[in-house]
């Protein structure tokens, strides 16, 4: 896949996100190749960036619009729009009925919420904790006497008057949408549904209907705040989030896409908009990144990869085990806690607009987490921005080109780049200025490689099992110093970094994710009977969650035959409070013997996650919740193959600058990317510019450039 | 760059005994603990990505560990730690979570090098020492650490431990903090530094002590691998840093790293804190039959010029038998907890932060018992130390302007004990673990938090009642904010947390709760209210089952009046009331109910300049009862709640002129206070207290008799 240059192409596959300032469009065209179209971000009516990103795609290719819109068979999006909801409290009006006793559940917010998400200093400082403002206010939550306990078992029945009374008088406050949570409803939904259907009674008595949403229904799973947090912002950014989709695909209609509008899920996958929870499209910004990384490792072979997005304000590593990207169970969403799966991706607040200062009390030289953002931005940016930043480091040490700056686009000022590093870092260390421009960027490399690190660690498996795949706009110039001594098997670089995120989510096949919460206990040395009676809980909840996938997929337009399940069941030892997400080796349990099959391969990914000195068999097993993935394929971004042509790059050579390397000024040739042909070898000190990006290659390190155009970051030959 | 370094070995020691004791000395004697940071000074950036590595290393060995224990407080509270050692046992690095262990690990491997466990017991790679004696270190016997040293080229380069705190230790009462422990011999298992794994691996005979020991031995087991875990994650991060770097060059930075802390908090003091001598005191009680007194925790804090920090807590009453006391590891743990919150939050955390703080408090003190056979499991006057440093904090960035830092007291640590049997019939101890998630202090400028905060863990998490009620058979038939619980103030305290259980139907279950005694321990200041003492309900033989059977009305929450709880007005039942929230384990029948309370936030400035909008908004969310609304704020709503301002005007208006007539001048007050003392008219657990403090504490007597004008052979 190249950068589409000929015009009159005709586009096949389009994805479209939708940032904080800027809406891309990734357009693949019939050739494989891709143009990506922008334009700015609109808020206030998204459609109008949407189709105004859309249409610059459309320009490059060179193609009408009736060409283009009925040549795309796949439009992906991506969105922002429920975060947005909830971090600026602008929604709809919920009210809420929750068992009795729980009304504050929300002001509460476990404590939690009021410090998840601060830095590290301040989560010990607690004077600057928070509560937030709850999405419903306590006026317009209801208590209702009813009560199941762990074990699913009825305490208290469900007092119907009083769920009469609640939506009474809640319809009469003036609510838009109703949520129901009741403890334990994960279950057994029997109370939530009752309530569900006398609220509809009652509405329909009232003359005004308002949607419901139950806690069981949008997030079926333990954990009674979480629950309810999903279930709310359902209520509260759902309805205005769909009906906005709805109305781009009408458009899109009009323009004569003859598809469905497919839209980016938090959990990895495309869903029509028509069947989408809003929940569950709530983070689809890092999930491109994680899709794309898997993809590389299909193309290449690799199960086990590390992806890594350097942005101006973080870093954002996740990881691909066994070809399946690591899910968070418990993510948050603006502070609230969720139990909506969702990709995993650790951050750390390190890219190229990371703040460099000094600490006044111990006189270190600290970079980030703060960032400068983009405004004032970096020093060099000549936007107000005063203290020095990663990217200012990078310009002083002659790796970003002042001249030829995001390919032209941007005037950048190295001079005052240079004097904040003297006068903020260099002159109060002793140091000189392009020793501290280094000892910036050696740092802030540093916290990057220990995220990576540290996320292994956490939930992977030993380093050298792993493939790493740096992009993302700044990703390119600082990898080279993250995997510095990092002991992975390869260090990959996509051609196009910084639109990496885009092509991995055009890459995205159609999927659904599905679970439900079962209560398996298996006691330690539990006999044959009991083993089986307990595996076939496990195989008859994998069972209801299959035909629900497959409706679901019908509905779709999928055939049985194009849909492929992964089972997954959450495994842990006996009173432990975490588990392990194990993609079981089997799809059906019969017997004892597929439960210990099953138990067989918690063992195993545990004892390779954990160290074998952390297994506890004796303690027994617990089973909670199971799970289905459904996939369906859908047409991709091709990569095509190009001949090797031979080691020598010297043919895109543009010119040779000095660098600084380790304490010295070094002649450093600068490559153009573009011009790298595969087969292609450049040994460091070397630049690469492209002009989205610029890829540094350091002293003892060499790039090699492969049949797919990726870039290998190797050591040099000693 | 290069600069000289001399190894450790090179002092002169042949043993970590006599290198501690060098070391010990020459901080004794220069206030450092190396006199020079060559290596920061040679390469501040290696210095920084060096230092970046180790924090990482620990940082994710918590991570990795919360994923893998097993134990509630563990997983839902973070109560959790890992630190970095240096050979001598000094902290290099620590993890976030329990800051109360910033010292208490150091003090457990400080104690094995003094007690000879290099020559008489053996310490060796692989070998794993478990501690949970607090005269050792730790807090109580939940508080439970696994050590182990780490060696390179046959030399040892430090230690490495992890910390959790379990909830069951095979006491006498199921949930390890049971209000009723006479004595260290009903606590439970207690391993003083007992070696329980070699060759990395915990040993099978250590386990099964542990297995025969405690009513629920998984989450101790569990928790353990899970420190093993992380403790290897630490050490092969050391083992690959100090082949890159060298060992000579290792030790010289991690002895750098604790200076740079060492010097930084001084500085932080030097700035932030106006210099001068604070005093502070609050209280616990002693509710044990036969033991009724108060102990109280006069803190002095002198902040010196230099930044440095004096504390000193003669005065703290003597140790007994009875379990609301603290040794010294916990109280300096505590201790440095509440200047890591309020002081040293944004530096990093080792020794050097402890090394900043001169710390007096006397031998055989409830904040510092010397007879090892005396429980420790409640802490009572230590936390109250902590409660009475916070207050002098707070003056001393008050005094330099810092409004932004200054605050009334934490609230109290309370909870429930629960035991039995689970739902799936598996025997079970443990307590709930829900007042992390306490009412938070008021400050300068704003409410405390209601239901979010804790002193002994700033990052305040109750967890789910779901995930409780999943390990345990207690039934929530309420969990809500407790109104008007926070001390009232121009900026209230935070509310803490109401929780109503029930017994359920078929199950085994035993409660019983921990707390305090019915006294007011968390202050307001500046003018603010306390916090009010706590409380226990216990319904036995109620109506529960018959009220639902028929369909009545269930009011599950404690509604507008504390003094009366709508669930006591509503369910029939045996009610007792413990005043305090001390109340020993004992099985509670189905359909019994019992209620306990967290915590509240002590309140900041006079109540009646409390913004009326303000108290408006706490009674529209039932956080503030229309009758606190007019009689503490005098705050007058209209019917639809919104505030009327004449009427409020007129009221608190009224309230002042009140006060003016109802005010003495100080002098009077004092001089008819002396008559009582003179008289030794004092409640019974107060007399208690100041006949004791007077005999064991010089400073402390010769005060008092001079504040009161006293004959110099006054006794009380």
């Amino acid at each position: 896949m190249t950068e589409a240059t000929a015009l009159g192409r005709r586009p096949v596959l389009c994805y479209t996100d939708v940032g904080g300032t800027f809406t891309d469009s990734f357009v693949v065209d019939d050739a494989g190749d891709f143009v990506v179209g922008k334009a700015p971000s609109t808020p206030s009516d998204i459609a109008q960036g949407f189709f105004a990103s859309l249409d610059n795609a459309r320009t490059q290719l060179g193609v009408d619009v009736e060409t283009f819109y009925s040549s795309l068979q796949v439009i992906g999006y991506g969105a922002t729009t429920v975060l947005n909801a909830v971090l600026t409290r602008r929604g709809g009006r919920p009210g809420m009925l929750i068992t009795k006793g729980f009304e504050d559940l929300l002001l509460m917010e476990r404590g939690k919420q009021s410090w998840i998400e601060l830095g590290r200093a301040d989560r010990i400082h607690p004077v600057t904790h928070r509560h937030q403002q709850p999405l419903v206010p306590r006026s317009r939550i209801r208590g209702i006497s009813q009560r199941h306990d762990s074990l699913g078992r009825e305490l208290i029945p469900l007092y119907e008057d009083e769920v009469r009374a609640a939506v009474r008088e809640l319809l009469a406050d003036g609510v838009d949408a109703l949520v129901i949570c009741f403890l334990w409803s994960f279950l057994d939904d029997a109370h939530e549904q009752r309530a569900r259907a006398i609220a509809e009674e009652e509405m329909a008595a009232a003359g005004r209907v308002v949607p419901v949403f139950l806690s069981s229904v949008i997030s079926p799973t333990i954990r009674e705040l979480p629950r309810a947090n999903a279930a709310t912002i359902e209520a509260f950014a759902g309805p205005s989030t769909l009906r906005a989709l709805r109305e781009i695909e009408t458009r899109l209609h009009e323009y004569g896409f003859q598809g469905d509008l497919q839209v980016m899920q938090s959990a990895g996958g495309l869903a029509p908009a028509k069947h989408v929870r809003a929940i569950d499209t709530a983070k689809s910004g890092p999930v491109g990144g994680l899709i794309g990384t898997r993809f590389i490792g299909e193309l290449y072979g690799f199960g086990n990869l590390i992806s890594t997005d350097v942005g101006g304000t973080s870093f954002d590593v996740g990881l691909v085990n066994d070809g399946f990207v690591g899910v968070n169970r418990e993510p948050t969403l603006g502070g609230l806690l969720l139990s909506i799966p969702m990709m995993e991706v650790h951050s750390i607040g390190a890219g190229g607009g990371t703040i460099a200062r000094i600490d006044s009390l111990s006189g270190r030289l600290v970079v980030g987490p703060e960032s400068a953002g983009a405004v004032p931005g970096p020093v060099c940016y000549g936007k107000g921005g005063t203290e020095p930043t990663t990217t200012d480091a990078d310009l002083v040490l002659g790796y970003l080109a002042p001249d030829n700056f995001l390919g032209g686009r941007l005037t950048v000022d190295v001079e005052a780049a240079r004097s904040a590093i003297r006068t903020r870092i260099a002159e109060p260390l002793g140091l000189s200025i392009e020793d501290a421009a280094e000892g910036i960027r050696r740092i802030v490399d540093a916290r990057m490689r220990e995220a990576v690190i540290g996320l292994v660690a956490l939930r992977g498996y030993s380093l050298e099992d792993y493939v790493l795949l740096g992009f993302g706009g700044a990703g390119a110039t600082h990898v080279a110093g993250y995997t510095e001594d990092l002991k992975v098997k390869a260090v990959l670089v996509f051609p196009y970094s910084a639109a990496f995120s885009a092509f991995g989510a055009a890459a995205s096949d159609y999927e659904h994710h599905y679970h439900r919460a079962i209560n398996t206990v298996i006691p330690p040395g539990a006999d044959e009977a009991a083993m089986a009676v307990r595996g076939r809980r496990v195989s008859d909840a994998w069972a209801r969650l299959e035909e629900q996938a497959r409706e679901q997929m019908a509905k779709e337009g999928f055939s049985d035959d194009e849909v492929t399940l992964e089972h997954l069941a959450m495994v842990r030892y006996g009173r432990q409070l975490n588990d392990l997400i194990v993609r079981s080796p089997i799809s059906r349990i019969d017997g004892a013997d597929g439960l210990r099959e099953l138990l067989a391969a918690f063992e195993d990914q545990y004892s390779r996650v954990y160290a074998n000195g952390a297994r506890s068999p004796r303690s027994g097993y617990e089973i909670y919740e199971v799970g289905l993935i459904a996939r369906a394929p859908k047409i991709k971004p091709r990569l095509d193959r190009h001949p090797l042509v031979g080691e020598d790059a010297s043919a895109a050579i543009a010119s040779v600058r000095p660098a600084y390397f380790g304490g010295a000024w070094l002649d450093t040739p600068r490559y153009r990317w573009p011009a790298l042909r595969p087969g292609n070898v450049v040994n460091g000190p070397a630049v690469v510019d492209d002009p989205t990006t610029t890829l540094v290659v350091p002293p003892g390190r060499r790039l090699r450039i492969d049949e797919y155009l990726t870039v290998w970051l190797e050591e040099s030959p000693r | 760059m290069t600069t000289e370094l001399v190894p450790p070995r090179a002092t002169g020691a042949n043993s970590l005994k006599e290198r501690l004791a060098i070391q010990d000395r020459r901080i004794a004697e220069t206030g450092v603990f190396e006199p020079e940071l060559r290596l920061k000074g040679a390469d501040p950036v290696a210095f920084e990505v060096l230092f970046t590595k180790i924090h990482q290393a620990v940082i994710n060995a918590r991570e990795v560990a919360l994923l893998i224990s097993a134990s509630p407080a563990t997983r839902e509270q973070g109560e959790i730690i890992f630190g970095l050692f240096t050979p001598e046992g000094d902290s290099i690095a620590l993890s976030s979570g329990l800051m109360i262990h910033v010292h208490t690990m150091s003090r457990a491997i400080k104690w094995m090098i003094a007690n000879d466990y290099e020559t008489a017991v053996g310490i060796n790679q692989g070998d794993y020492f478990f501690n949970n004696d607090s005269f050792i270190g730790g807090g109580h016997p939940s508080d439970q650490m696994l050590i182990t040293p780490y060696y390179v080229d046959g030399e040892i380069a430090g230690w490495i431990g992890g910390l959790t705190h379990v909830v069951e230790t095979g006491a006498a009462e199921p949930g390890a903090m049971g209000s009723s422990f006479t004595s260290r011999f009903v606590e439970g298992l207690i391993l003083p530094c007992l070696k329980v794994g070699i060759n990395d691996q915990l040993t099978r005979d250590a386990e099964i002590l542990v297995e025969r020991s405690v009513r629920t031995a998984v989450p101790w087991l569990t928790d353990n691998r899970a420190k093993l875990t992380g403790i290897k994650l630490i050490r092969d991060a050391m083992e690959q840093l100090i082949g890159e770097i060298g060992a000579d060059r290792y030790h010289q930075l991690s002895r750098e790293y604790i200076e740079d802390t060492l010097r930084a908090s001084r500085e932080k003091v030097r700035r932030f804190l106006h210099p001068g001598r604070y005093r502070d005191v609050a209280w616990r009680g002693v509710s044990l039959t036969g033991q009724e007194s108060l102990m109280q925790a006069p803190c002095e804090l002198v902040v010196t010029r230099e930044g440095r920090i004096i504390l000193d807590y003669d005065g703290v009453p003597s140790a007994r038998r009875q379990p609301f006391q603290g040794t010294l590891p916990l109280f300096e743990g505590m201790l440095f907890n509440a200047l890591i919150q309020n002081v040293f939050y944004d530096l990093r955390y080792n020794d050097g932060t402890f090394l900043a703080v001169e710390l007096h408090v006397p031998e055989g003190t409830a904040c510092n018992p010397t007879d090892i056979f005396l429980p420790t499991t409640l802490w009572g006057p230590a936390y109250a130390g902590l409660q009475a440093l916070g207050s002098c904090v707070a003056r001393a960035y008050f005094a330099n302007g810092y409004l932004e830092e200054a605050h009334a007291s934490g609230p109290l640590t309370s909870g429930n004990l629960v035991g039995g049997f689970d739902q799936y019939g598996r025997p079970v101890g443990g307590q709930c673990f829900e007042f992390a998630s306490s009412g938070m202090y008021a400050t300068a400028f704003m409410d405390g938090l209601d239901s979010a905060f804790s002193d002994f863990n700033a990052e305040g998490d109750m967890g789910d009642a779901e995930v409780w009620e999943q390990g345990m058979p207690q039934v929530w038939l309420a969990r809500e904010i407790r109104k008007d619980g926070g001390g009232f103030g121009r900026y209230r305290g935070g509310n803490g947390i109401h929780s109503l259980y029930m017994a359920p139907e078929g199950a085994r279950i035993e409660m019983g709760s921990f707390g305090s005694p019915p006294i007011f321990s968390t202050t307001g200041i500046m003018g603010g209210y306390p916090a009010p003492p706590l409380r226990t309900y216990i319904g036995r033989g109620s109506n529960l089952r018959s009220l639902i059977e028929s369909g009545a009305d269930l009011p599950n929450g404690e509604g507008l009046d504390p003094a009366e709880p709508a669930f006591v007005k509503a369910i029939s039942a045996d009610w007792e009331l413990v005043l305090g929230q001390n109340y020993p384990v004992r099985e509670l029948e189905p359909g019994s109910l019992f209620s306990v309370v967290t915590g509240d936030g002590g309140g900041f400035g006079d109540p009646i300049e409390r913004e009326p909008l303000h108290v408006a908004r706490d009674v529209a969310n039932a956080l503030t009862s229309a009758e606190t609304a007019e009689r503490i704020y005098g705050v007058r709503l209209g019917p639809d709640g919104s505030v009327d301002a004449a009427a409020t005007k007129e009221l608190r208006s009224a309230m002042r002129r009140r006060r003016l007539e109802r005010g003495v001048p100080a002098r009077e007050y004092k001089a008819t206070a002396r008559e009582r003392v003179l008289a030794k008219d004092f409640p019974k657990p107060v007399q208690a207290m100041y006949r004791d403090v007077i005999r064991i504490s010089r400073k402390f007597a010769t005060e008092f008799r001079s504040f009161w004008n006293l004959p110099a052979d006054y006794e009380v």
